[in-house]
């Protein structure tokens, strides 16, 4: 072995040493994730800085606002019902989030770990129910809602969204990956069939769980056309809801508009900062976008 | 008392039959063996006896009691499995005391019983880890303890050393026995391993295809396989069998292995073989032995051999030889160290050969 050949810690050190610092290549690749990240952050950034201006700046393209206000923020808080408008879709979101995860791992889990007559059949038809957009559905929900009464009120709201075919699916894909060996020891250790659903099955699905309640929370959350159909009283309004009401025939009160998204983002983004390891897990899980 | 009594117990999925009629008695305390290839019909056989596959047809008793339809977790079983089935969000602790927690015994009465067990197995140190920091060999003990915990008159284990490496398994083997020795409860445990088999048992089934081909103790087995199935399952290395006709030379009944190459019976009284039939002869390893130094015993057979292969276990060697048109495994003992390519002496002990018949493939 000559001498130049033998590797030392000092030499290896000075090649990182003398190694150039910005190689083009890496240059172009921070640059383009920078552009792309810009766009990504400044509608945020725009909705932000609108929120805190008054009426006849807002067609201006300035990120700072010439003269900051919070009548915004008062005016949406003490003249409109926005309060009312966010706890209604905190409490839309959150019903139907905890009641698809029931529900949708419940019949997940029996497709995928019972063997029974016309499986094949009633896994297709919820798997198709995929193929069909929400357009299509308003008007027999809506005919639905209107022959059960259910029309105007919390439950013509919540009722379209408190199962889907895609969490069915979704969960039976990872039930299917539990070892059956589970359930049997289980049952040997004399649990029936709803405990070992519960106390076995569920824990060991956790990320498929939070996944699932994630998308299905922001779904409801930003949820509009099929709100604003099923109900009239403001008081009933969600916040996507609500906030097209700021939309008139000839005006439209963005400043209003973006003060209100500024705040409904909070939750969103809230869940983003706390779970985002569990999205990002579910992204790539899922094969879906967030 | 907890003996197990299976009663012409058939298992079909759909028009397809796996266990086609089986028949087994298992006594009070016994360590039975179930064993065979993949899809013999083995861990069906325990699933039924837990109670975790219905049963086609037949009976199947535990103590008195008919249990063909008693649900599993009245069957008074405890199963352990071969990936563990650790709930993994769970510690230790309360993997083991799963059962008794559903049973909704008293808290005392389930701590009492856990740290019984886990002394037994030697898991006090571990009570309050999860699975996952467990070694392969901690798991086993811990889905043994989950066993012990709930008194079961009968223990079933489902190939739980299958995921281990060859030294643990060994340990674990012993642990096994030692358990069994300590919690005086009618085993059955299913295994492909014939050693497995061989070291646990205090009888075998060998199944193959949903039939049992024989029930015995390891020993019987080994020395006395009823067919060519058995003899070649149990034992390793494997037997050597080779196929040959009964020929009488001399008035005495020779194995002709090739033309030239014919091998003495001794006591053919004793066997139904007769002149002209065609048989398979096998001879297991250790008692094809290769010759050095001293001069074999007189009622051996004698033959020059080449060794094409040599493989050697420190204690002893097998070769892998070529006589005539046959392959044989042998031995010699581990300082012998023969040479792959070169030609020796073998002693061959006819005592112990075995005829089988070539159609029937039973033992004659």
């Amino acid at each position: 072995m000559t001498a130049e050949a033998i590797s030392t810690p000092y030499t290896e050190a000075s090649e990182r040493l003398n190694r150039p610092l910005l190689r083009p290549s890496k240059v172009l690749m921070w640059s383009v994730l920078m552009v792309g990240g810009l766009l990504m952050v400044l509608p945020f950034i725009f909705m932000l800085s609108t929120s805190f201006k008054f009426n006849n700046e807002i067609y201006e393209l300035s990120l700072l606002p010439k003269e900051p206000t919070l009548s915004n923020y008062l005016f949406l808080f003490e003249e409109t019902q926005f309060f009312r408008w966010f706890v209604n879709s905190l409490l839309i979101a959150t019903a139907t989030t905890v009641s698809v995860l029931f529900f949708d791992s419940l019949v997940g889990y029996t497709l995928a770990k019972f063997k029974f007559r016309g499986q094949t059949f009633i896994f297709i038809a919820i798997l198709s129910t995929l193929m069909i957009p929400t357009e299509m559905l308003v008007i027999p929900w809506f005919l639905l809602s209107k022959d059960l009464g259910w029309l105007d009120s919390y439950w013509g709201i919540m009722f379209p969204g408190m199962m889907t075919g895609f969490g069915t699916f979704l969960m039976k894909q990872f039930f299917e990956s539990v070892p059956d060996d589970f359930l049997d020891a289980a049952r040997i250790d004399g649990l029936n069939e709803f405990q070992i659903w519960w106390e076995v099955a569920m824990p060991l699905v956790k990320p498929a769980l939070a996944a699932l309640a994630i998308f299905v929370f922001l779904g409801n959350w930003t949820a509009f056309l099929w709100p604003l159909i099923v109900t009239n009283t403001e008081s009933l309004y969600t916040i996507p809801v609500g906030f097209a009401s700021f939309s008139g025939e000839f005006t439209t009160d963005w400043e209003l508009i973006m003060t209100g998204a500024t705040v409904a983002t909070i939750p969103t983004l809230v869940i983003f900062i706390l779970f985002q390891k569990f999205i990002i897990r579910g992204v790539m899980l899922t094969g879906l976008k967030g | 008392m907890a003996n197990v009594s299976i009663r012409n117990v058939y298992k079909a999925y759909g028009k397809v039959e796996v266990v086609h009629g089986l028949d087994l008695e298992i006594a009070h305390n016994e360590f039975v063996v179930l064993v065979g290839p993949s899809g013999c019909g083995k861990s069906t056989m325990l699933r039924m006896i837990a109670g975790l596959e219905t049963i086609t047809a037949g009976e199947i008793h535990i103590g008195d009691r008919l249990v063909n339809n008693v649900e599993p977790k009245n069957r008074n079983i405890a199963m352990v499995f071969q990936n563990y089935a650790l709930y993994p969000h769970m510690t230790v602790f309360k993997n083991i005391s799963f059962g008794l927690r559903a049973a909704k015994l008293p808290k005392e009465q389930i701590e009492a019983k856990v740290l019984e067990a886990a002394h037994i197995l030697g898991l006090e140190d571990l009570l309050l880890r999860k699975p996952a920091e467990l070694s392969g060999g901690q798991r086993q003990r811990v889905s043994m303890g989950r066993a012990i915990v709930r008194d079961p008159q009968v223990f079933l284990f489902d190939e739980p050393l299958s995921n281990l490496d060859a030294m643990l398994r060994h340990q674990m083997r012993t642990e096994i026995k030692l358990l069994h020795q300590k919690v005086q409860t009618t085993i059955i445990y299913v295994t492909h391993d014939q050693i497995e088999a061989m070291t646990l048992a205090d009888r075998i089934v060998i199944m193959r295809d949903g039939y049992i081909q024989q029930v015995g103790k390891p020993s019987e087995l080994y020395h006395q396989p009823r067919n060519t199935f058995v003899a070649g399952f149990i034992g390793s290395p494997k037997m050597n069998m080779v196929p040959c006709e009964a020929r009488s030379v001399d008035g005495a009944l020779h194995l002709a292995l090739d033309d030239d190459l014919l091998m003495p019976v001794p006591n053919p009284g004793g066997r139904s073989v007769r002149e002209g039939q065609r048989v398979i002869m096998g001879i297991r390893p250790e008692d094809v032995v290769m010759v050095n130094g001293e001069a074999p015993a007189p009622d051996r057979w004698v033959r020059e051999a080449r060794i094409s292969v040599v493989e050697p276990l420190g204690s002893e060697s097998l070769l892998a030889l070529e006589l005539g048109a046959h392959g044989f495994t042998g031995k010699c003992a581990g300082r012998i160290e023969p040479a792959a390519g070169s030609t020796a002496q073998f002693a061959f002990n006819l005592e112990h050969i075995h005829l089988f018949d070539q159609e029937s493939e039973q033992a004659l």
